[in-house]
C-alpha cells in the first residue's frame, strides 16, 4: 500500500493513539509488504486498538472476528441457516403433500435433488467475518482478536486462507478476495502460535508505555485530567507493574479508568485515603488489592506515587 | 525472487543476510519468506538511522520473547561503527596469534617419552582451549604412562589414542557448548560468542542458570518464575480439554442432510466430536545429594499442573523409595510440604540406587504403572547397580505409556557418562537443568501425553 511513514505517524497522533516508531515501523512494514501483522503484548497495552486505529486512519470498514475457544469455521467463515433451510423443507412437503407443484421442479426433474440444491444456494447462505472480508468490495481491515484462543486446527485453516485469501465453498464453488484484507491479529501469547503462521506475519510486540507515554496517554483519552494528576497515575502505574509482584498487571485500560474516577472525584492530588478508596479500579485481584493495601500501610503513597508527590 | 538474487548488488542486502546466518546459530529460526521481507523492508525505510533499520529487521525476522531479546544484543554487536569493527578485528588477530603460540606449546607439551604425539591441528587447537587443571591432567597422564613399568616406545600408538579420544570428546563438548559450532563466517562467530557469553539467551536470565546454581538471593524470583511457567503450560494443557469437551456439539449442517427424508424433522443428530483424555504422570524423583534442589522445582512445577492430568503419583528415592502422593495431595502449600518431605529425606544419606528404588516401586506400587501412565524419573543417572536399574527400565517402559528421563546433567557431559550410555536406550531421555529446560521438557511430555 502507498502510505507515507510520516502521514501515518501524524493520523495515529491525530486519532489519539500515542505511540512511538516501536509501534509505528511495524504497522507501516506490514501495510507496505501487504503482510498480516501479528501484534503481541500484555492485557490492555492496545493491540486491539491499532486495528480499530488503522480502520479509521484508512477509512476502511473494520471486520472483526472475535476468536474463542471452540471457534470453528461455521462461525469463523460461514454457515448454512439451518433454520430456514427447515422451514423451507417443511413448506415444500405441505405443497407435494397438498397436490400442489413443488417449488421450481421441472416435470422430469427429481425433486429431493432440486431440494436440496435449492437449500444450499446463496440465498442460505450465513457470511461469517471472514467471507465477508473476502467478499467486501473495498479493501477492509480484519481484526482476528485474540488468535491464540483458538485451536491449532483452526489456526493451521487460518493459515491457509492468509496464504490465497480464497476458499471453496463446496455447494457454491471457490470464493476469491476482491481486494487482499488489511489484516491484523492479536494474542495475548496464553499458547505459542505455529512457526507456520508467524512467519507469515510481521511482528509486533507491545510493551507497557513508559511514565512520559502513559501521561499523554491519559491526557489524550481523559481530557480533564491535570498534568499533575496524569503524573501520579503514570508512576503509580509504572511502580505497579514493575516494583511489585502482582498476579495481574494494571493495563492501559486500568489507568485511564482510575483518571476518569478521580477526575470525577475532584481529586487533584492522590492521598493515601484517595489511593485506598479507589485501588479497586487499578486492581482486580484479591491478592493483589490487599498487597496494595499493606503497601499503602506501610510506606503511604510515597513509593507508589515515586517523586511527583514530592512538594 | 530468490533470496540470492534479491541480495545481489547491494551490499545492505547481503549483511543483512550474513546477519541472519548469525542469528540462526543463536537458534532464531528465521525462514526464508523472513529473510525476503527483512529484504524488502530494507527499501522502506532510511537505511542510515540504525534504529529504523533495527525496528523493522526485527519485525521481521524475532517473532517471540526469546527471539527478540537475541536480536536486540546480536544487531547490537552486528552493526558497528568503522572504528568498532576494526578494535574487534584486531582483538580477533591477536586472538588468533595466541591460539597459534598454544598450539606451538601443546606440541612441547604433549610428549610421551620425550616424544612428540602425532595429533591433527584440530585436536591441538582443542588442547588450547582446555582449562589449565584439564590441560594438567592430560599432561600428568602422559608423564605417569612415559615412566610406567615395563612401558617403551611401543606403546606410542596406544597413547597416542587415547589422547585422541579425549580430546575429540573435548572437542564435541567445546562445540556443543557456548561457543557453539563455527559458521565460517569470523564477525558472525564473533558475534555469536558474544551474545552466548552474555545472558544472551532471552526472558530472564534466571531461567538458564542451572538450577543447583541459583543463589538463595535468587530463590524467590526463581519461585515466580516456576509458577509462572507452570501456570502457563496448565492454561494450555487445560484448553486443550475444554475444546475437546466442547467438540460434542451438533453439526447442523450433517444434521439437515441427514435428515432431508424426514422432511426437515431433525430425528438423527450428528455430532462432531473429538476425544481427548488426560494423562496420568508418575513422577519418580532422585533426592540425594543435589539432587534434591531440582526434586523440589520439578515437583513443584507438576503440582502446578495438578489441574490437568487425571491423576499425579510422586515417589522420592535415593537408597530406598518412598510414596509421597498423598501427602501433596492434601498439601495446603505444595511448596512448604516438599520442603519438609525433603528435610526428612535426608536420613536416608547419600547413596543413590535407582534398581533397588525401582525394585520398590514394581513390587509394592504396581498398581500406578498401568499401560497409560507417563513415568517421569528425574535423576543424573548416576545411581549404584545401573545395569540392573538398565534392565528393570526396559522390562517397566513395554508396560507403561512412556518413561521420559529428566536429566539433570547438561547433555554436552552425557558422552563421558557410562551410566547415561546404559539408561537412554529404554527411555527419552531430555536434559534438564534449567527452568527453561524444565518447561520444555514438560511442554513436550504434555503433548505426547
Ligand atoms: N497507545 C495508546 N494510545 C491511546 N490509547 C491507548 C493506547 N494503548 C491503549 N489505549 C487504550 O487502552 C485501552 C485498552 O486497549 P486495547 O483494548 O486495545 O488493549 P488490548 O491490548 O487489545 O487488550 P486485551 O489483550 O485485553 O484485548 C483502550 O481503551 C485504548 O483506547
Ligand atoms: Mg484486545
Amino acid at each position: 500500500m502507498d502510505i507515507e511513514l510520516g502521514w501515518l505517524r501524524t493520523e495515529f497522533e491525530r486519532d489519539g493513539y500515542i505511540c512511538g516508531m516501536e509501534v509505528l515501523l511495524p504497522v507501516y512494514l506490514a501495510l507496505r509488504l501487504g503482510k498480516p501483522l501479528l501484534i503481541e503484548g500484555a492485557p490492555g497495552v492496545g493491540k486491539t486498538e491499532v486495528a480499530k486505529v488503522l480502520a479509521r486512519v484508512l477509512g476502511a470498514e473494520l471486520i472483526r472476528l472475535q476468536c474463542y475457544e471452540g471457534l470453528d469455521e461455521n462461525k469463523a467463515l460461514y454457515e448454512w441457516n439451518y433454520q430456514r433451510q427447515l422451514l423451507r423443507i417443511q413448506l415444500s412437503r405441505s405443497i407435494a403433500a397438498a397436490g400442489g407443484p413443488a417449488a421450481g421442479v421441472g416435470a422430469d426433474a427429481d425433486p429431493e435433488l432440486e431440494l436440496e440444491r435449492d437449500l444450499f444456494s446463496h440465498e442460505y447462505l450465513l457470511m461469517r467475518p471472514l467471507l465477508r472480508a473476502i467478499r467486501s468490495p473495498e479493501r477492509p481491515v480484519l481484526l482476528v482478536d485474540e488468535v491464540d484462543k483458538v485451536d491449532e486446527a483452526f489456526e493451521a485453516f487460518l493459515f491457509e486462507l492468509l496464504s490465497d485469501f480464497q476458499v471453496s465453498i463446496p455447494e457454491l464453488g471457490t470464493v476469491t478476495a476482491n481486494h487482499v484484507p488489511v489484516v491484523v491479529l492479536t494474542s495475548n501469547s496464553e499458547r505459542d502460535l505455529s512457526d507456520g503462521l508467524k512467519r507469515r506475519c510481521i511482528y509486533l510486540y507491545i510493551d507497557f508505555p513508559d511514565v512520559d507515554r502513559e501521561v499523554r496517554i491519559i491526557q489524550v483519552k481523559v481530557p480533564g485530567t491535570s498534568e499533575l494528576l496524569a503524573q501520579q497515575v503514570a508512576a503509580a502505574m509504572r511502580f505497579l507493574r514493575t516494583e511489585m509482584d502482582l498476579r495481574k498487571k494494571p493495563s492501559i485500560a486500568e489507568a485511564l479508568d482510575w483518571a476518569r474516577a478521580l477526575v470525577a472525584l475532584g481529586i487533584e492530588r492522590i492521598g493515601e485515603k484517595d489511593a485506598s478508596d479507589t485501588a479497586s479500579l487499578v486492581l482486580k485481584n484479591r491478592d493483589d488489592l490487599s498487597a496494595l493495601r499493606r503497601e499503602i500501610a506501610a510506606h503511604g503513597v510515597q513509593r507508589l506515587l515515586g517523586r511527583q508527590d514530592q512538594p | 525472487m530468490s533470496i540470492r538474487r534479491a541480495a545481489r548488488g547491494t551490499s545492505a542486502g547481503r549483511n543483512v543476510l550474513r546477519f541472519v546466518g548469525t542469528l540462526r546459530s543463536l537458534g532464531v529460526p528465521a525462514g526464508s519468506g523472513e529473510v525476503l521481507d527483512a529484504m524488502a523492508a530494507l527499501h522502506h525505510v532510511n537505511m542510515r538511522d540504525r534504529s529504523q533499520v533495527k525496528l523493522v529487521l526485527s519485525a521481521a525476522l524475532a517473532k517471540d520473547e526469546r527471539s527478540r531479546s537475541i536480536f536486540d544484543q546480536a544487531f547490537d554487536l552486528y552493526f558497528v561503527s568503522a572504528e568498532q569493527a576494526a578494535v574487534r578485528a584486531r582483538a580477533r588477530e591477536a586472538e588468533g596469534q595466541a591460539r597459534a603460540r598454544r598450539i606451538a606449546q601443546s606440541e612441547a607439551e604433549l610428549r610421551f617419552q620425550g616424544q612428540s604425539l602425532e595429533l591433527s591441528g584440530e585436536h591441538r587447537e582443542t588442547y588450547a582451549q582446555l582449562s589449565q587443571a584439564q590441560q594438567e591432567r592430560l599432561r600428568e597422564f602422559l608423564s605417569r604412562s612415559s615412566g610406567g613399568h615395563g612401558v617403551d616406545a611401543s606403546f606410542l600408538p596406544l597413547i597416542e589414542h587415547i589422547v585422541r579420544g579425549h580430546l575429540e570428546r573435548w572437542r564435541q563438548g567445546i562445540e556443543n557448548g557456548p561457543g557453539g559450532p563455527s559458521t565460517g563466517d569470523e564477525i558472525a562467530d564473533d558475534v555469536v560468542r558474544m551474545v552466548r557469553a552474555g545472558s544472551g539467551s532471552g526472558g530472564d536470565p534466571l531461567l538458564y542458570v542451572d538450577i543447583k546454581d541459583i543463589s538463595e538471593a535468587d530463590m524467590p524470583r526463581a519461585r515466580v518464575l516456576l509458577r509462572r511457567l507452570a501456570k502457563r503450560l496448565a492454561t494450555r494443557v487445560m484448553r486443550r480439554y475444554r475444546r475437546a469437551r466442547a467438540g460434542d456439539r451438533v453439526d447442523f449442517r450433517r444434521t439437515v442432510r441427514a435428515n432431508l427424508r424426514y422432511g426437515g424433522v431433525p430425528v438423527e443428530l450428528r455430532f462432531s466430536r473429538r476425544k481427548v483424555l488426560k494423562p496420568k504422570i508418575v513422577l519418580v524423583c532422585d533426592v540425594s545429594g543435589s539432587m534434591s534442589r531440582y526434586a523440589s522445582f520439578i515437583l513443584q512445577f507438576s503440582y502446578g499442573l495438578a489441574k490437568v492430568v487425571r491423576d499425579l503419583e510422586a515417589f522420592l528415592f535415593a537408597e530406598d523409595l518412598e510414596r509421597v502422593s498423598e501427602q501433596l495431595r492434601d498439601a495446603a502449600d505444595v511448596e512448604l510440604t516438599i520442603g519438609r518431605l525433603l528435610e526428612s529425606s535426608r536420613v536416608w544419606g547419600k547413596g543413590t540406587n535407582l534398581a533397588v528404588a525401582l525394585r520398590r516401586l514394581n513390587a509394592e506400587h504396581r498398581q500406578v504403572l498401568t499401560g497409560d501412565a507417563l513415568v517421569l524419573v528425574v535423576s543424573d543417572t548416576k545411581t549404584l547397580a545401573v545395569t540392573e536399574a538398565a534392565a528393570i527400565l526396559a522390562e517397566m517402559s513395554r508396560r507403561v505409556r512412556d518413561i521420559v528421563w529428566l536429566n539433570t546433567v547438561p547433555a554436552s557431559e552425557w558422552p563421558g557418562l557410562p551410566t547415561v550410555a546404559a539408561l537412554a536406550p529404554h527411555v527419552r531421555m531430555y536434559e534438564c537443568s534449567t527452568l527453561a529446560d524444565l518447561d520444555r521438557v514438560l511442554r513436550l511430555t504434555m503433548d505426547i501425553a
